[in-house]
């Protein structure tokens, strides 16, 4: 019981790294349609910026700022030169996909270019703390309180806001929101800010776990597909409790009565993923919703 | 250059089309005056749709050109029209079903979000069943208020016109009659109405004046109650003359 | 420097033959497969398992190469097959992480595949056997070179005379219109497990291959990479083209060895290099030329 405790712990732990990544992905898809295969290695992007910013002497939560605002910038910027260009030529949504793995590839390897494929971290590793039932270190509740206030923060952006309100409009139908007036071009590129700026922010929660190296969102990134697939893909809500369920889930397949080895761990996770697609491919939350 | 008579939107020899080569509308003349309501009827695939769309931008207009206001506005952008004063309620999923009803209609003001609120109050009086179900989500309603939804969103930024495209499809008779009663009235608030109806009788006699269409060409136009008492238009387009209860009256 | 060039082309027929598989899926069947090293990965598997711990002779276990490839195509294709485009592309990446992730750390299966550590040795046989075919003037690379070019020949006749039957042209008419061939009362599912099966046992047979030519098996090369080379290659000699696998493959191996003579960069540094051309090759294809080399971009609707 005590070991399934912790273990359900760190899964929440990483579950809620997954979350962050996987909402980033789910606002791109609800409105875009696009599934982003490069998405990690943003994730990984947001990590490295942010360990510029600490290499030169910055506290980490001072380096996160430009990292964040780096990571949006990076998905802005490929708005306007890379999708939008492409969707005004009509390019289908798998010529985007295919796209988004050629980008992943560069982008991926443009960052071991630059830093080399050693691992790294933001700061020397700290003991856990004994919360009575299970024990987390000071890094692991950061990550859990972190990514609740950018799901929190979401879902009010979603729902409370105009644009919020309009991205969610576009991903139920785009054509009814440009005859509406919507300007959605800008919609789109609030969109990829956003994301961009979510995804930066959670590939720093991923880096706080411990380990920054160049292959951390790739590695990460089949992890945030099943979370959003089991949630139900392109609801923001369905990928929050996914990604967490896929994070226990995954813990908990290395409980001793089951004796799975940990490198398998995450294909529990995969065939969960493979599992909800066979049984129910809109995922938990179904498709009634849009974003 | 100024608009003249009262007309406001003025089609020349339009072209439209989906597919390289093809054109879908081909060679149409559509005018719309304050105030008028006009109906475009027509057989399955004549191209009406494809007509309202080429008029409000969302399909490339390749010849010919569109007037709005006295200004030229072919392909123009659709959020342009929609500043302009059209309002566009189209054939099928006219609401963003995840949405509530006040969310969509705050979609309709999406270009002017000054006006919401006091908007509200007027679509409300309009409308009253939708002030019972503000916090509805569209795609929970039936097909009826769904219908209401699209109109009312497509009024919230006050246009001067409105086009619609077939909005008693799929109804119940009721609820055809409903939706009936309130474009007449909206119409009388001084809307101009530019609509494309399967329900082709009916449109026509409230109309002032229709346009037959076919093959993407006018066939005919004039008065509704012309149109409807043309021998040639009701035996090609109403039916014949038989099942006819509602010309003269 | 001859060595070197047959080297090179005794990867590129490999991954000719790895494509034109693939290509049958998305070229001509229209099915989004990016688990393709799975498949690959199956054959080396089994051929290397067999012979090695269970004394297997060479041609059956070239055989049970392939039907393990063909079983684990049905497998991937029985879920996988309901699901839109995108969908796909995921679980069959999924797919072949977990079957990577298993070879090198599954329970029971590790007996066999031995983990990380990997299998060699299985390949004696397949090089002796050119004395019994009276090929034994060549030296292995060329023996090599020629079974699998020979291959490449054979596998794109098959495929050609296959797509101009009945069968290929249901297919095609998948890839065109699902929708419409299933109006004609033709099982679209059967035709689609179909496809995946045939397709993951030619690229099971280029997975012996690619064991013999590497001559040992490891988990970690089957990285999903190896999926995206292959796509690369079907995009740029273009996808439901019978020639553009070969063609395709052939340039990229060329670009890609030329890579290895660019001075002043470290080893790491190019291999960087090069995946980053790989990535830009494929968005450069997408954004410019998507129906390929060979491709014709009028008769395919590729656009879905
Ligand atoms: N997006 C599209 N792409 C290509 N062709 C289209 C598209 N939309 C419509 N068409 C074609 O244009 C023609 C006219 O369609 P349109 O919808 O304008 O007809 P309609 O008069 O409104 O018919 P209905 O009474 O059925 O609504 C049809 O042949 C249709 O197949
Ligand atoms: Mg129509």
């Amino acid at each position: 019981m005590e070991e399934a405790l912790q273990l359900i712990a760190n899964g929440v732990v990483i579950g809620s790294v997954i979350a962050v990544s996987a909402v980033g992905l789910s606002l791109v898809f609800g409105v875009l349609k696009l599934i982003n295969f490069a998405h990690g290695d943003f994730l990984t992007l947001g990590a490295f910026l942010a360990l510029t910013g600490v290499g030169l002497g910055l506290p980490l939560y001072l380096a996160a700022i430009p990292a964040i605002i780096g990571g949006a910038l990076a998905m802005g910027v490929l708005e306007k030169v890379l999708w939008k260009p492409m969707r005004e030529r009509g390019a289908s949504t798998v010529n985007l996909l295919i796209i988004s793995i050629g980008l992943a590839l560069v982008l991926r390897h443009v960052i071991f270019w630059v830093f080399g494929e050693r691992t790294r971290s933001y700061m020397p590793p700290s003991p856990r703390i004994d919360l009575g039932l299970f024990a987390l270190t000071p890094q692991d509740i950061i990550i859990i309180f972190g990514s609740a206030i950018a799901l929190v923060g979401t879902g009010l952006m979603l729902q409370k806001t105009r644009i919020g309100t309009a991205m969610r409009a576009l991903a139920d139908n785009r054509d009814l929101a440009e005859a509406s007036g919507i300007n959605v071009n800008r919609v789109i590129l609030y969109t990829w800010l956003i994301a961009g700026a979510l995804t930066a922010y959670g590939g720093i929660l991923l880096g706080l776990q411990g380990r920054v190296f160049p292959n951390m969102g790739w590695f990460l990134l089949l992890l945030v597909f099943a979370g959003v697939i089991l949630g139900g893909i392109g609801s923001a809500y369905g990928a929050m409790i996914g990604s967490l369920l896929i994070g226990v889930v995954q813990e908990l397949a290395t409980h001793s009565a089951i004796g799975l080895p940990a490198d398998l761990k995450t294909s529990v996770a995969f065939l969960v993923l493979i599992l909800v697609l066979l049984i129910r491919p809109q995922g938990i939350l179904g498709r009634k919703q849009a974003l | 250059m100024a608009e003249r008579d009262g007309l406001l939107l003025e089609a020349r020899d339009l072209k439209v089309g989906y597919v390289p080569e093809v054109n879908i509308v081909n060679g149409c003349d559509v005018e719309l005056r304050r105030g008028e309501l006009v109906s475009i009827i027509g057989p399955n695939g004549a191209g009406k749709s494809t007509l309202i769309k080429g008029l409000f931008g969302l399909v490339p207009v390749r010849g010919g050109t569109v007037r709005f206001k006295g200004e030229d506005v072919t392909n123009a952008p659709t959020y342009r029209l929609v500043e302009m004063g059209i309002g566009y309620v189209p054939q099928t999923e006219n609401v963003f079903p995840s949405l509530t009803v006040e969310e969509n209609l705050e979609m309709g003001a999406f270009l002017n979000p000054k006006v919401i609120k006091d908007r509200y109050e007027v679509i409300f009086e309009w409308f009253p069943m939708l002030r019972d179900r503000r916090g509805q989500r569209a795609g929970t309603m039936s097909g009826g208020q769904r219908q209401l939804v699209a109109l009312a969103r497509a009024l919230m930024l006050e246009p001067d016109v409105l086009f619609l495209d077939e909005p008693s499809a799929g109804l119940s008779p009721s609820n055809v009659d409903l939706i009936f009663e309130r474009i007449r009235f909206i119409n009388s608030e001084g809307v101009a109405i530019l609509m494309v109806e399967q329900n082709a009788r009916r449109a026509l006699a409230m109309s002032d004046r229709g346009y037959v269409l076919e093959m993407g060409r006018n066939r005919f136009s004039g008065p509704g109650r012309e149109l409807l008492n043309d021998p040639k238009v009701v035996d090609l387009y109403l039916g014949g003359r038989a099942s006819g209860g509602e010309t003269a009256g | 420097m001859i060595a070197y060039f047959q080297s090179v082309l005794i990867t590129a027929g490999i991954f000719a033959i790895l494509v034109q598989g693939l290509n049958l899926h998305r070229g001509f069947t229209g099915l989004l497969n990016f688990g393709h090293v799975a498949f690959f990965a199956v054959g080396a598997y089994t051929m290397g398992v067999l012979t090695t711990q269970f004394d297997v002779p060479l041609l059956p276990s070239f055989l049970a190469a392939m039907v393990a490839a063909t079983l684990l195509g049905v497998i991937v294709a029985l879920p996988a097959i309901r699901l839109r485009a995108d969908y796909l592309a995921i679980v069959t990446i999924t797919i072949g992480e977990i079957f990577r992730l298993i070879l090198k750390s599954g329970p029971v299966v590790t007996e066999y595949t031995r983990g990380p550590r990997g299998i060699r040795g299985y390949s004696t046989e397949f090089y002796f056997f050119r004395e019994n075919i009276g090929l034994g003037f060549l030296d292995p690379q060329q023996y090599l070179l020629l079974v699998v070019w020979t291959t490449v020949v054979l596998v794109g006749i098959l495929l050609y005379v296959l797509l101009q039957s009945p069968w290929g042209r249901v297919l095609k008419g998948i890839r065109e219109d699902e929708d419409a061939v299933r109006a004609l009362g033709k099982n679209v599912t059967a035709y689609k497990i179909q496809s995946f099966a045939l397709g993951a046992a030619i690229a099971g047979l280029a997975g012996v291959f690619f064991a013999m030519d590497i001559g040992s098996l490891a988990p970690d090369t089957y990285l999903p990479i190896i999926t995206f080379q292959a796509w690369t290659i079907m995009l740029l000699g273009g996808m439901g083209t019978h020639l553009g696998p070969v063609v395709g493959s052939i340039i990229f191996w060329s670009i890609f060895n030329a890579t290895l003579f660019i001075p002043g960069v470290s080893g790491a540094e190019a291999a960087y290099l090069r995946q980053i051309g790989i990535g830009a090759l494929i968005m450069l294809i997408i954004i410019v030329r998507p129906q390929g080399i060979l491709g014709n971009r009028e008769e395919m609707v590729l656009d879905r």
